[in-house]
């Protein structure tokens, strides 16, 4: 068995957003912004795998940073979503609104800065890092284009008014969950026996 | 006549369930009372002390780097929190790790930070405990209906972990386990949003119920 593909498959199943609810604010809210709303936080996350590993694991290591390591961490997620924020608009330039996406200030409601922290407790190389860092984020885009399905479904679908939009997402996302935790421990007990 | 702005834990679009600032500490951090009573106390001193100081030092803050030396400082609180209380509970403390960092993005997400600006300092921290205290209201209820429905049990944070204050042998063997896992906080939390539109349909008349609004 690929030893890459293990936790691959374990951050694509056991994503920031169905295992902590990470980066919820963005998924079920149903604002504007096209897919620049998707890879932004996607492409986040990707940049944390690359970045947080060597500046956690090499640069700040020696200072054994303990509980201090949140005064770093929070602000470097909040750095690495505001420059995929300005990637991904100058990437989308003339399609979409140029205007900076504030949600990046809060790290996309704490997505990056879940996979900065899971990262830095899971990943033992950089290999892992990014193998880790860029299945979370597949995770996530999977997670967003279900719930954009579901949501446009139910806008045709004899769905009760008080269920409507985000307490809908909510359950949707609560059952994806489920599955999606189902789909992991099925997958870990068949790779369980070909390790 | 009442309407949904004298709704505390509603009132306008900057209140923390309509913004959704917050949420994922609401979902993520109720599995249990105890870690909810943590979480609420980071809450509250973290909201009371980065919006008082950051209030009372705003005219020293370059406007330039502003959102930058906020985010570091509401940090800086944060990691103290955490410092303060591993020393008391230092498992439970361990467990919540993940959840911690999102209290200074919460902070900075609610906009908190800006609206208070023009405030006196203690208009500051009269609205920033105002906000703290409905997000560990909606915390604690939360972490109560998880807790005693999932595990059968309510609890109270120490040093080794929990400890069980209250438990029901007969709501333990039914138990609905998931409930505790994050899977069941997003569902139950979407249908405690259905009931709260439904009811204010009813007591306001507000006929946007269904839309995207919350």
């Amino acid at each position: 068995m690929n030893p890459f593909f293990l936790p691959f498959v374990a951050a694509v199943a056991a994503n920031s957003f169905l295992t902590f609810g990470f980066g919820l604010r963005r998924l079920v809210s149903a604002e504007g912004g096209g897919f620049p709303r998707v890879f932004a936080p996607a492409l986040a996350v990707i940049i944390a795998g690359f970045t947080v590993w060597p500046v956690f694991a090499f640069f700040l290591a020696p200072f054994s940073l303990g509980y201090l390591e949140m005064m770093f961490l929070v602000p470097f997620s909040v750095l690495i979503s505001t420059v995929s924020d300005k990637i991904i608009r100058s990437v989308s330039l003339g399609t979409q609104k140029q205007t900076a996406d504030l949600s990046a200030f809060s790290a996309y409601d704490g997505l990056t800065y879940a996979a900065a922290f899971m990262i830095l407790r899971l990943a033992t190389s950089f290999i892992d890092a990014l193998l880790f860092a860029s299945g979370a984020a597949v995770g996530y885009f999977l997670c967003a284009i279900t719930l954009h399905a579901i949501r446009e479904r139910s806008d045709t679908e004899p769905v009760p008014r008080c269920l409507r939009g985000i307490p809908l997402m909510l359950i949707a996302s609560g059952i994806i969950a489920i599955l999606a935790s189902f789909l992991a421990s099925a997958g870990f007990l068949a790779l369980g026996t070909h390790l | 006549m009442k309407t949904t702005r004298d709704f505390p834990f509603w009132g306008d679009k900057y209140s923390p369930l309509a913004s959704l600032a917050g949420v994922v500490l609401l979902i993520g951090a109720t599995s249990r009372v105890s870690y909810a009573l943590i979480i609420s106390a980071a809450i509250f001193f973290v909201y009371a002390i980065s919006t008082f100081f950051l209030r009372v030092s705003s005219r020293f803050i370059p406007s330039a780097h502003r959102t930058w030396i906020r985010i570091v400082f509401v940090s800086t609180v944060t990691a103290i929190f955490c410092r303060i209380a591993g020393i008391a509970w230092p498992v439970p403390v361990k467990e919540l790790a993940p959840y911690f960092g999102m209290v200074p993005l919460s902070l900075i997400a609610s906009d908190l930070l800006d609206r208070t600006a023009e405030e006196t300092p203690m208009r500051t921290i009269q609205a920033s405990v105002y906000e703290a205290f409905i997000l560990c209201g909606i915390a604690l209820v939360l972490a109560a209906v998880r807790e005693a429905f999932g595990y059968g049990t309510l609890s109270i944070p120490n040093a080794d972990g929990i400890t069980v204050l209250i438990t029901q042998e007969s709501a333990a063997a039914l138990s609905l386990r998931s409930l505790t896992a994050t899977a069941g906080g997003f569902i139950l939390f979407g249908y405690l949003l259905a009931a709260y539109r439904k009811n204010r349909f009813r007591r306001y008349g507000i006929p946007r119920c269904g839309e995207d609004d919350v």
